[in-house]
């Protein structure tokens, strides 16, 4: 049984939801504060999406600048979280579709020297423990496998899983029923289940400790 | 061994803690005994587990230049005026078939019985109403209500002479004075 990542815990508490209030009534320094809180949690989202970091600064932005234009949509049935994660992965799929990108290039060639000088490892492995390496590996390669999905189905893993909302949540941020976010999380992870990649490559993967 | 067909939707909603209580028992007791399921739900474990493991980069920080650029981007842009939110409701709404759908079937009713009820009353081809079409063409030239005419009729055919006697018998009386024994003394007198 998944257990749910420690990592994500959500972040609203009653000062963003008074924060929200605000903006709601159309306060833009209460949306900035709301930004500032959730800012970095959503960067680290389109980074985990496409691997680029100049590319996921300006899906974080935009995303906040669209979540700040259309407010009103926000109805409350899910995180606020969750919905601006809604948001960024529709950019995502659109700027996918606009420029014909390949996904998941976080470990290939300049990309990834970029990557690391923004997580401040600068390419030192050896630095790194063994542990941490082979887990960030195996994080890439899990990503890898879930951007091969179709569109609607990486929606719904990554906000089950990276998001962590309720399926509730999920189907209220997608405009959708929980019945379809169901079905697309049975039909995503049976596809998941059968990739070569992701059952073979894994296990193969902590055989050859961590050298794939 | 393969998990049974109608278990599989199941088996990968209790791995991910969506099946409501009883279900869930059901299905566990399921898995008891049979393997095929028991594997399933360990392959999609597997997959679950993998995938709750990621990380989203917890080292990456929004500096304070990305704030300050949502800041700036923020002041350029304003919140939707009401006539776009408007607009990106009908769109959004109209754009969703299953609202659409109904919508337009909906439509196409309305279109369908306001044509009908303008349209007008068509003829009918049944051959009852025929038949009494045809009757009142052919009293348009029925020769005059004389004994001689019937005759002649007659001598055409019994027929004919049936089918006249019941035109004139069905057609309307023709505004005329009827004449009673009171009436014929009142009509002497003016005369």
């Amino acid at each position: 049984m998944a257990a749910l990542n420690p990592t994500f815990v959500e972040m609203e508490t009653p000062d963003t939801r008074s924060l929200l209030d605000q903006a709601r009534a159309g306060d833009a320094g209460a949306f900035g504060e709301i930004c500032r809180v959730h800012g970095t949690r959503l960067l680290r989202q389109a980074v985990a999406l496409c691997g680029n970091v100049t590319l996921a600064e300006d899906l974080a932005q935009d995303t906040l600048v669209e979540a700040w234009k259309g407010l009103h949509r926000y109805n409350g049935r899910c995180q606020f979280f969750t919905w601006l994660c809604a948001i960024l992965l529709n950019r995502y799929r659109n700027v996918l579709r606009k420029n014909r990108l390949q996904p998941a290039a976080m470990f290939a060639g300049r990309d990834q020297n970029e990557f690391e000088k923004h997580t401040g490892n600068l390419a030192d492995h050896a630095a790194l423990p063994d542990q941490a390496v082979e887990r960030r590996e195996q994080a890439a390669l899990v990503r890898q496998c879930v951007q091969a999905l179709p569109a609607k189905h990486q929606q719904v893993i990554h906000l089950r899983f990276y998001v962590d909302d309720s399926l509730e949540g999920i189907a209220a941020a997608l405009g959708c029923s929980v019945g379809t976010v169901k079905s697309r999380l049975f039909h995503a992870l049976d596809k998941l289940r059968k990739m070569n990649a992701f059952s073979a490559l894994l296990s193969d993967f902590k055989t050859k400790g961590g050298m794939l | 061994m393969k998990p049974c067909a109608q278990n599989r939707k199941l088996i990968v909603w209790l791995a991910l803690n969506a099946l409501d209580a009883q279900q869930a028992r059901h299905l566990r007791a399921h898995l008891e005994t049979c393997e095929g399921c028991r594997r399933y739900l360990a392959e999609i474990s597997n997959v679950t587990e993998r995938l709750a493991e990621g990380e989203a980069n917890p080292d990456i920080e929004a500096s304070e230049i990305f704030h300050r650029k949502v800041a700036g981007k923020l002041r350029a842009a304003k919140p939707d005026s009401p006539g776009e939110i408007m607009a990106a409701y009908f769109r959004g709404t109209l754009l969703n078939w299953r609202v659409a759908l109904p919508a337009i079937a909906a439509l196409v009713v309305v279109g369908v019985t306001v044509a009908t009820w303008r349209q007008p009353p068509v003829v009918s081809s049944s051959p009852k109403a025929a038949t009494e079409t045809s009757l009142a063409s052919d009293a348009d030239n029925d020769p005059a209500p004389t004994l001689a005419n019937y005759q002649r009729v007659a001598n055409q055919s019994l027929d004919k002479l049936d089918a006249l006697l019941t035109r004139q018998g069905n057609r309307a009386l023709p505004s005329m004075t009827i004449y009673t024994a009171s009436t014929l003394a009142l009509a002497k007198q003016s005369f």
